[in-house]
């Protein structure tokens, strides 16, 4: 490329920038990534998208536009792997190189590079494991029985050279879980206890399979590629993962059923508070609405939507943090806007209401959405 | 008029929380700027005018007819941003976390109405 089409290139580059700049749309992102692309601006790409996401979640281009830098990025990376794999043969490395493939979805190579590296270390877990995450995660995608088994092959293996490795233990206890192989799910479940690994899900799939089978199950048999096979032929897995399952047995016992119980009363006594016209509460598609509002598509929740994304980027730039609350006053009154991750909970005011104790009020009901969502995390 | 601005915008720099002041127009031209060094006056009145802009838009494309903007307060972790329309262009004021808006406010409030009408006469 000569000086005169850099020259070209660099006034285009700066042109597109300020477009992106002033009048911020997916085109106008797109196709300054498309220059940072052409450029070999691979980071600066992904970091467009995901500004430009951050503003329109929804545009199905950006999304390719991030998708398109990430395999860029990775594809550099890797290239680079190679490199220095083939300088020095370092099991690390190959697992390093491994994982990038296995980001990138190239199940092949990542099968390529692991048993490479398992003729070099043949003592090597690691590889045993990342073959069976390859396959783990073609299996969950087309149900495949082969695919299945050589999963718990690889598992086996791990644990074969090393019992003591958790993830290999976790990743068959969900998988027996999956395919309905209650012995299997006892056996790793009880193995993860002695190892001090204790959580909830654990916890759940231990008590739902000694229910179904309170007799227990020591000595019984149970033919894993039987049951891999069942799923293939039924084309569904027997049970939904276990934090589902969860949630929805706890939705059931719930009295609200929803995770948004406790913010509505909240949420109510706001829009009941002198000035208030509108108020509402949004966590990503669902959203609660109170006072003049007529529905969820009412425009001021747009209009809250963009507030919120416009605020956190403007305090993100002027290196003020990330946005928590403010207002927006004119001849439609006063909005007031708090946020905290994908939470926004947001006022529309007559413009002489004092504002103060209402965002102190929307922030309280931030945070105990948040904590509510958290318990039913856990 | 533009020394006018200038030392209303020196007069707000002085108070102790603010880390920068400026007058930027709607389409996000910096009119006058006092700021710290770690601010860059382009980025200051592009971020204010796509707030704006971005505001106006949503507020025009759901039904809004002709809605006008008067004033923007902003809290984040690290500080405040203070936004008040001056006719044609915005005052913008970045404060540090301790700055106390109750007090603070009025004296905005106060620089941007003395901006606004220096802006009319200038006119």
């Amino acid at each position: 490329m000569n000086l005169i089409q850099r020259l070209k290139i660099w006034t285009e580059l700066r042109r597109l920038e300020t477009r992106a700049h002033q009048s911020p749309s997916p085109s106008t992102f797109v196709d300054l990534g498309q220059v940072y692309i052409n450029l070999g601006m691979h980071e600066k790409t992904l970091v467009l998208a995901e500004e430009g996401l951050a503003l329109f979640p929804q545009s199905v281009e950006l999304r390719k536009l991030k998708r398109f830098a990430q395999k860029k990025q990775l594809t550099e990376r890797i290239g680079s792997m190679r490199v220095r794999l083939a300088r020095s043969k370092d099991a690390t490395l190959y697992h390093e190189l491994a994982h990038l493939h296995l980001e990138l979805g190239d199940f092949e190579s990542v099968q390529g590079v692991c048993e490479e590296c398992i003729r070099r270390f043949p003592e090597d877990a690691e590889s045993h494991l990342l073959l069976a995450r390859a396959n783990l995660l073609g299996f969950y995608r087309d149900l495949g029985a082969r695919e299945g088994s050589a999963a718990v092959e690889h598992l086996r293996a791990v644990l074969r050279l090393d019992g003591d490795v958790v993830a290999a233990r976790r990743l068959l206890a969900e998988l027996s879980w999956r395919i309905g192989a209650q012995i299997s799910v006892l056996e790793h479940v009880d193995a993860l206890g002695r190892l001090g690994v204790r959580d909830a899900e654990l916890q759940a799939m231990r008590e739902t399979v000694a229910q179904s089978s309170p007799a227990g199950a020591d000595g019984d048999y149970e033919d894993i590629a039987a049951l891999l096979h069942d799923v293939e032929s039924r084309g569904r897995l027997t049970r939904q993962p276990v934090s589902r399952e969860r949630r929805a047995m706890q939705d059931a016992t719930s009295d609200d059923g929803d995770e948004l119980h406790g913010v509505r009363d909240r949420l109510a006594r706001l829009a009941d508070a002198p000035g208030v016209r509108k108020a509402t509460f949004i966590r990503g598609a669902k959203a609660l609405v109170r006072g003049e509002i007529r529905d969820g598509r009412d425009p001021f929740l747009r209009v809250t939507r963009v507030v919120a994304r416009a605020a956190q980027r403007a305090a993100k730039r002027m290196d003020v943090g990330n946005f928590s609350k403010g207002t927006v006053d004119g001849n439609f009154g006063r909005i007031c806007v708090c946020s905290y991750g994908e939470s926004i909970a947001a006022l529309e005011c007559t413009a002489d209401t004092d504002v103060t104790a209402l965002l102190d009020e929307l922030q309280e009901l931030v945070a105990q959405s948040l904590v509510s969502a958290s318990r039913r995390g856990a | 008029m533009s020394n006018r601005i200038e030392s209303l915008l020196a007069e707000l720099f002085a108070v102790d929380c603010v880390r920068g002041a400026a007058v930027v127009t709607d389409d996000g031209i910096v009119v006058r700027s006092a700021l710290h060094g770690g601010y860059r006056e382009d980025v200051v009145a592009g971020l204010a005018s796509f707030l704006v802009q971005t505001t106006r838009r949503a507020m025009t494309e759901d039904g809004c007819e002709a809605p006008q903007l008067d004033r923007f307060v902003l809290h984040a972790t690290h500080g405040k941003i203070l936004l008040a329309s001056v006719g044609e262009g915005w005052l913008v004021a970045i404060t540090d976390q301790f700055a106390h808006l109750a007090e603070f406010e009025a004296q905005f409030d106060d620089i941007a109405v003395q901006i606004r009408n220096e802006v009319r006469v200038g006119a």
